[in-house]
C-alpha cells in the first residue's frame, strides 16, 4: 500500500528560521500499534509536549549523541563521591538536544526522517506510560518528579564488559536518572523505541526506584546487600521483583491500546535465532511455569553478578502468576494499582517493599518471596483477588503455605488460599 | 579585431569593380565582357606586393581599432568594447557538483553526512553594468543541490530525499590578474523534501517545501580553454550553508563545468 501526502501548505505553516509552533496538545503522527497488530502513522496528540523540535515536556527530555562510558578503572569514576560526580565521571560526551525534523500538514505534524519517527513515537510512548501510571495505578503527578532525561541512541560502553558500545536495549539507568534507547544492530524488526510495551516496562523501572529504592541513584538496600559479595538473596529478590513488575505494568499498560491486552507485547521487536525466544519465554498468558529447585537455589546462593540473567525468569514467574490471578478474577486494573501501594507504605501493618528492605538491611536472608509477597498481599483489599494471588505465588513461586497463611499477620492469605496445584511441590529446602 | 579582415576583404572588392573588373567577378559564366585570356594577369612580383600591402593595411587597421577604444576610455559603453576585446564570451555557464552534504541530525550527532549531487547555471551578469569591478566578479547562480539518507530496520525504514532549489548572486575578489578568485554568496529559494515510511510492505510518504536560505564562501576559477577565449573551463571548491526552516545543512564540495 502507498500512501502519498503532499504537503503544500507547509511553506505557509513554517517560516524561514521558524521551530513549528509547539503549545501542547500538539497534533502530531506517531508509529502506533494498530487494531490488526501492523504499526501504522496514526495521528496523535502529544498532551504534556513543550519543545516538539528538541522533544521535551514534562514527561521527558529527549537528548541525543551522547557518549557515556562506564570503566571501572576510570579514575575519575572511582574518585566520584557524590551521584552528580558519578554521572559526570559516566559522561564522556554531552551530545545535545534532539532536533526532529517535521513537515506540517493540516495542522498535524509529520516527521520527515526515521529518527524523527522513531523519537517522536518514543516521547508519545512516554506520555502513554506516565498516563498509565498516572491514570491506571493512581500515582499522584508530583510524584513523577522531573521530566526524565532520555539519551536517544548515545555510545554505552561497559569498559569491563566490552570496548563496543551496547546495542539493542533500552533501559533506565538509576545512576543517571535516566532514560537509554540504545541503538539497533541485529534487532531488525520494530526498534524497541517505538514498541510502547517496551517504554512502559522501561518506564515501570523509573517508578520502582522512585518508590521502593526512595528514588535513590544508589538504592541503599541494592547497594548493602550486593556489596557483601556472597550470596545476596534480597538483592537478587529485589531485582526479579523489578524486571517481573515491570513486564507486568507494560502489559496492563496495552490493554489501554487499539490492539488489546497483549502478553507477548516484545514480539513485534524481537525475533531471529539469538533473540527469538523471548517472546515466549516471557509472555505472561504461559501458564505452567514453576519454580525449580535450582532456580530457588540461585536466589539463596547466589551473588548478584551471578544471578544476573536469572532475575527474568523468576521475575516472569511473578509476573505471569500476578497475571493469571487478576485476570481469573477480572480484576487486572485493581490488582495493578494494589501492587503500586505496596511499593511503600510506612504503615506497620502493611509495610511496602520500601520499608521491608530498610527492616531487613542488616540481614538480607530474612527478605525471602514470601517477604517479598507479603507486601502485595497485604495491599489487596478483595478478598477474592487476595486468596487468587495467594494460591498463584505459592503455586509458580512455591512460596510455603504457612508463610502466607495464619501467620501473625492478619493482612496476609485468608485460610480459603490452599495453593494452586499447577506446579509439582518442591521439598522445603 | 576579426571585423577589420571583412572590411579589408570589401573595401578591395568594391575598389575593384568601380575601377578594373577583378578576375573573381569575371567568373560568372553568363558575362560576355569577361575575357581573361585576353588581359595579362598580375606577375607574381605584384601578387607579392599586393600581399604585403594587405598584411601592412591589416596591422594598421588592428592597431588603430584598439587605439581608438583605448582613447576613448573613461566614455561611456567604452569599457564594454575593452572587455569585449579581452574576454568575448557570454559570461554563462554550466557546472556539476559533488561533495558531502551534511544534514543536520535529528538525533544529535555532529551531523548526518550524504553524498551530495547537484547542477547549476551561472550567469556573470555584472557584464551587463560596463563597470569593471562587476564585470566578471559579480554573477549569480541558479542551484540544484540533492541528497538523499535513509535508516532503519528490516522491517521499518524511513528515507528522506532534499532537493534544494536556490538563486543565489555572489561577489568574487580575482586573485590579481588571474582568472581565479575567491567568493561569497548568499541566496534563497525552497527545499522540497520527499519522505517516505515504509513498515513491512506499506509505504507512507510526505512531501513539502520548506523556506531555505543559502550562503557560503569558496575558490573559483576560470580558466580560458580557446584561443579566442569564447570557451572556458569553470571550477569551483566551496563550503555552502543551508537554513532549512529551522535545520542547518551544510555542503562542502566543488563543482566543474564550462562557461561560454
Amino acid at each position: 500500500m502507498l500512501r502519498t501526502v503532499i504537503a503544500t501548505t507547509a511553506v505557509l505553516g513554517l517560516a524561514a528560521g521558524c521551530a513549528p509552533d509547539t503549545s501542547a496538545p500538539v497534533k502530531i503522527r506517531a508509529l502506533v500499534l494498530s487494531s490488526n497488530g501492523q504499526y501504522v502513522p496514526e495521528e496523535v496528540e502529544l498532551k504534556t509536549i513543550s519543545d516538539v523540535v528538541g522533544l521535551s515536556g514534562s514527561v521527558a527530555d529527549l537528548h541525543g549523541g551522547a557518549r557515556i562510558v562506564y570503566d571501572s578503572n576510570d579514575q575519575d569514576l572511582v574518585n566520584a563521591n557524590t551521584p552528580e560526580a558519578f554521572v559526570n565521571a559516566l559522561i564522556k560526551g554531552e551530545g545535545r538536544d534532539v532536533t526532529a525534523s517535521y513537515i506540517s500538514q493540516d495542522d498535524v505534524l509529520w516527521p520527515a526522517d526515521f529518527h524523527t519517527w522513531n523519537m517522536v513515537t518514543t516521547y508519545y510512548n512516554l506520555e502513554r506510560a506516565f498516563d498509565y501510571f498516572h491514570d491506571v495505578t493512581n500515582i499522584p503527578t508530583a510524584d513523577f518528579k522531573k521530566p526524565v532525561k532520555t539519551y536517544y541512541f548515545p555510545d554505552f560502553t561497559i569498559a569491563d564488559v566490552s570496548r563496543d558500545p551496547l546495542r539493542d536495549n533500552a533501559l533506565y539507568f538509576s545512576a543517571m536518572e535516566s532514560f537509554l534507547v540504545l541503538p539497533f544492530d541485529e534487532l531488525q524488526r520494530a526498534p524497541l523505541a517505538i514498541n510502547a510495551g517496551v517504554i512502559t516496562h522501561e518506564y515501570s523501572h523509573r517508578i520502582f526506584n522512585l518508590k521502593v529504592y526512595a528514588g535513590q541513584a544508589f538504592p541503599a538496600a541494592l547497594t548493602a546487600w550486593a556489596s557483601v559479595g556472597g550470596p545476596s538473596q534480597g538483592a537478587n529478590i529485589l531485582k526479579s521483583f523489578d524486571e517481573g513488575l515491570a513486564d507486568l505494568h507494560a502489559y496492563g499498560a496495552t490493554c489501554r491500546t487499539k490492539n488489546g491486552c497483549d502478553t507477548r507485547f516484545l514480539s513485534t521487536s524481537f525475533e531471529g535465532p539469538e533473540y527469538g525466544s523471548i517472546p515466549a519465554d516471557r509472555d505472561l498468558a504461559k501458564a505452567d511455569r514453576c519454580m525449580d529447585a535450582s532456580l530457588r537455589d540461585s536466589i539463596r546462593g547466589n551473588s548478584l553478578d551471578e544471578f544476573s540473567g536469572k532475575e527474568y525468569r523468576v521475575g516472569t514467574l511473578l509476573a505471569s502468576a500476578l497475571y493469571q490471578a487478576g485476570e481469573a478474577t477480572g480484576q487486572r486494573d485493581i490488582l495493578l494499582r494494589s501492587i503500586i501501594t505496596a511499593y511503600s507504605d510506612s504503615s506497620t501493618t502493611t509495610p511496602g517493599l520500601l520499608q521491608l528492605t530498610q527492616q531487613h538491611i542488616s540481614d538480607q536472608t530474612k527478605f525471602d518471596l514470601a517477604v517479598a509477597s507479603s507486601a502485595i498481599i497485604s495491599h489487596i483489599t478483595d478478598l477474592r483477588l487476595k486468596e487468587a494471588v495467594c494460591n498463584e505465588l505459592m503455586d509458580h513461586l512455591q512460596i510455603p503455605r504457612d508463610l502466607l497463611v495464619n501467620t501473625t499477620n492478619p493482612n496476609l492469605c485468608p485460610p480459603s488460599a490452599a495453593g494452586g496445584t499447577t506446579c509439582p511441590r518442591l521439598s522445603v529446602d | 579585431m576579426r571585423t577589420a579582415p571583412v572590411k579589408n576583404w570589401l573595401t578591395r572588392c568594391l575598389m575593384g569593380g568601380l575601377l578594373v573588373a577583378t578576375p573573381a567577378f569575371a567568373q560568372d559564366d553568363d558575362d560576355p565582357y569577361a575575357y581573361p585570356e585576353d588581359e595579362p594577369g598580375p606577375s607574381q612580383e605584384q601578387i607579392e606586393e599586393e600581399e604585403a600591402a594587405e598584411r601592412r593595411r591589416r596591422n594598421v587597421d588592428q592597431a588603430d581599432e584598439f587605439r581608438n577604444a583605448s582613447e576613448q576610455e573613461g566614455e561611456e559603453g567604452d569599457f564594454k568594447e575593452l572587455a569585449g576585446l579581452d574576454d568575448p564570451s557570454m559570461g554563462v555557464g554550466v557546472e556539476l557538483l559533488a561533495g558531502a552534504l551534511l544534514l543536520e541530525s535529528p538525533r544529535g550527532r555532529f551531523a548526518d553526512t550524504v553524498l551530495g549531487l547537484g547542477v547549476r547555471t551561472t550567469w556573470e551578469f555584472g557584464r551587463t553594468f560596463n563597470i569593471e569591478r562587476f564585470r566578471e566578479n559579480l554573477w549569480a547562480d541558479l542551484r540544484w543541490t540533492y541528497g538523499n539518507s535513509s535508516d532503519g530496520t528490516n522491517f521499518i525504514r524511513g528515507s528522506t530525499s532534499q532537493h534544494y532549489f536556490t538563486i543565489a548572486p555572489a561577489y568574487e575578489i580575482k586573485f590579481g590578474k588571474s582568472d581565479f578568485g575567491f567568493f561569497g554568496q548568499v541566496g534563497g529559494g525552497v527545499a522540497y523534501q520527499t519522505t517516505s515510511i515504509t513498515v513491512d510492505a506499506n509505504e507512507t510518504k510526505v512531501n513539502g517545501l520548506k523556506p531555505l536560505l543559502q550562503y557560503g564562501v569558496g575558490l573559483r576559477g576560470r580558466p580560458q580553454l580557446s584561443r579566442n577565449g569564447n570557451f572556458r573551463l569553470s571550477f569551483r571548491l566551496e563550503a555552502m550553508g543551508y537554513r532549512r526552516g529551522y535545520m542547518n545543512d551544510f555542503f562542502l564540495g566543488g563543482s566543474v563545468g564550462a562557461t561560454f
